[in-house]
């Protein structure tokens, strides 16, 4: 499995399992679902799948020069694990 | 600033003076907005005469609005100061009934809507039995709202003429600013009135101790249901500066925000600084344009004032702290990055930052249970009096003689309970130390556990339900977790649903677990220390 699918299954699955948990089911994960916004994440919940991404991914996002609007979304949050990670080749 | 004119009595007169002084200056910033003084009055202005012509009678001294970070909330807060009444906040995004509650106690007769509050706003209508004016000037579909509710009245804001800048009616110190809602242990929220003195008497302290500059670019982090908004506003508002309203999606990471708009001056709760340590926002020299940080609402821990300094290093950090019932603030401390960095967690408490003083311009004491003044270095529960600090609660006799009390060895004197624990050290510094009763602080917000418990009882049908504030012994609270008491199954999301249109969102309980019975103590009390351990074998156990 290539980064990209691994970084997206890895977040899909969390948001999916938050959105079972909050039962409130998603037919089809788009990348501009809003995680916060959608009321499917809390903040605290939040920075708890961030800090699962960046663990699972070794990566470290700079959050600090980024707008929330793009890291909150689904499509969002996968883009920052892939440009901020290691060199592709690093997975196994 | 503006030293030609007399102090303001009121709220509406200082922003007057300073839209006289600095019409183009920006007053605020909200959703793409850029809102100068000039047209900020215009718009308060015009609001106010709308108000005055459907509402002319002066019984009822409050108006409410819903709307929520929008040119039409700020308009409305200023818009209804104009008219001489008290404003009542209402949150788009709270539980219906919660709202629902709050404008029926207020017994308000004036309704201002913006669009953000569309949604829910046919909802409360249907609850809403006697006749409110509705002011609009952004929902769609108004003809059809009034075909639908022909007991209320809509009224679009624009039915009064702009012209004629300068309206507005006189009001006495006494009378209401604002009135906000607190939790309250009977699931009921406890309506708190802040009179126009009370805010003044705040607002002239603290323009006499920080330098508020008319080109001050202050945050605006605050819900206005909660009372440190009224600082962001009008500490701005009265010195010429402007409001920089932080959009929602940015609020748990302002770091952009913050660089983008070059602000000057910060308020938020400490965790924020929590959430910006973890997403590692606050890296060395990142907002050097901070001048003055100030935190409040919940304890600031010493590590949060060592991680701020370094990202803030032009800032000056204080800590306040202030219930609404004595107008946003009444004590402060201001940090030194590096003694607190020096003493560690020894030297303050459980590594939380001490409140300071009270301010001198109000009156504090610490008393035991027996209501007598404590030793000095004794710990006990914080008494507040003076100008600052309202007389009671809207409508409850009850809980104003349960908590605004004579004390037998400070004479005729009302103080008002605070119901916190404090202990003063030699150095006269007051340090926090916790809730007397099972109020918590949640990123800031005061929640009654027993209100979430009664809510809880109800969701489950169980009489035995109790909530914990999470992380056990700590005072940064970050979330709420329940345990019903049942031998069956529980269907935990629907109890959660249920106490998510009941609650706010802060109060709502993260997860609920069930447990065969709730362990009590010889007492037949509850025992929370069991209980909280097998939380922590639950959260720790499942990480």
């Amino acid at each position: 499995m290539d980064r990209t699918e691994a970084v997206r299954r890895f977040v899909s699955d969390r948001v999916q399992a938050q959105a079972q948990k909050r039962k409130r089911p998603i037919d089809r994960l788009s990348d501009d679902l809003n995680l916060l916004e959608t009321g499917l994440f809390d903040s605290l919940g939040f920075v708890e799948l961030i800090v699962s991404i960046e663990e699972e991914f070794g990566v470290e996002v700079d959050f600090g020069a980024m707008d929330p609007e793009t890291f909150t979304t689904l499509g969002g949050i996968i883009n920052c694990a892939l440009s901020n990670g290691p060199t592709a080749g690093d997975m196994q | 600033m503006s030293s030609s004119h007399e102090p303001f009595g009121n709220l509406f007169e200082g922003f007057l003076q300073a839209a006289e002084d600095f019409p183009e200056h920006l007053a605020l910033v909200v959703d793409g907005d850029h809102v100068t003084y000039a047209k900020l009055r215009d718009r308060a202005c015009q609001l106010a005469r709308t108000i005055l012509k459907h509402d002319p009678e002066t019984t009822y001294s409050l108006a409410a609005f819903l709307a929520y970070r929008s040119f039409t909330a700020y308009g409305a807060v200023l818009g209804i100061l104009g008219a001489g009444k008290g404003y009542v906040p209402l949150h788009p995004g709270f539980p219906v009934e919660r709202t629902w509650r709050m404008l029926e106690r207020s017994g308000v007769r004036v309704l201002v809507v913006g669009k953000e509050g569309s949604t829910v706003l046919e909802e409360l209508l249907s609850r809403v039995t006697r006749p409110l004016t509705v002011i609009w000037s952004d929902i769609e579909d108004v003809d059809r709202l009034q075909d639908s509710f022909p007991r209320h009245a809509f009224v679009n804001q624009a039915d009064s003429a702009p012209e004629g800048s300068n309206h507005h009616t006189p009001v006495s110190p006494d009378s209401t600013a604002y009135l906000l809602f607190t939790s309250g242990s009977t699931g009921i929220p406890k309506g708190v009135a802040i009179s126009q003195r009370n805010v003044t008497s705040y607002l002239h302290y603290l323009r006499s101790i920080y330098d508020v500059r008319p080109h001050d670019r202050f945050s605006q982090m605050f819900d206005m249901t909660f009372d440190l908004s009224v600082h962001d506003m009008f500490l701005c508002w009265t010195s010429g500066a402007c409001l920089f309203c932080v959009p929602e999606r940015s609020m748990m990471g302002p770091a952009k925000f913050i660089k983008e708009n070059q602000l000057t001056m910060w308020f938020s709760v400490p965790s924020v600084v929590g959430f910006m340590q973890r997403l590692r926002m606050l890296k060395v020299d990142s907002f050097p344009t901070l001048r003055l940080s100030l935190f409040c609402g919940e304890p600031l821990l010493a590590t949060m004032v060592g991680a701020w300094q370094g990202a803030a290093p032009n800032s000056l950090i204080e800590n306040l702290y202030g219930p609404t019932e004595a107008t946003i603030a009444i004590a402060r401390y201001a940090c030194d990055s590096k003694a607190e960095a020096n003493k560690g967690v020894e030297g303050t408490t459980y590594g939380v930052v001490s409140i300071g003083e009270i301010f001198p311009t109000q009156s504090g004491c610490i008393i035991n249970d027996k209501s007598e003044l404590v030793s000095p270095g004794e710990a006990g529960e914080l008494c507040l009096a003076g100008s600052q600090v309202t007389s009671g609660y809207l409508n409850d006799e009850q809980k104003t003689r349960d908590q605004f009390v004579k004390l037998p060895s400070l004479g005729e004197r009302t103080w008002y309970r605070t119901g916190d624990v404090v202990r003063q050290s030699d150095d006269g510094k007051i340090q926090y130390l916790g809730r007397l009763d099972n109020q918590v602080q949640v990123r800031g917000h005061r929640v009654e556990l027993q209100e979430v418990d009664h809510v809880l009882r109800r969701a489950s049908g169980k009489d035995e339900a109790i909530s914990l504030a999470w992380p056990i012994k700590t005072q940064q609270i970050d979330a709420i977790y329940a345990f019903v008491g049942t031998k069956e199954e529980i269907d935990a999301q629907q109890i959660l649903d249920c106490c998510m249109s009941e609650l706010p969102e802060y109060a709502v309980p993260r997860d609920v677990f069930s447990i065969e019975r709730i362990p009590v103590n010889a007492n037949g009390k509850v025992d929370r220390a069991t209980l909280e351990r097998y939380l922590e074998e639950i959260l720790n156990g499942s990480h």
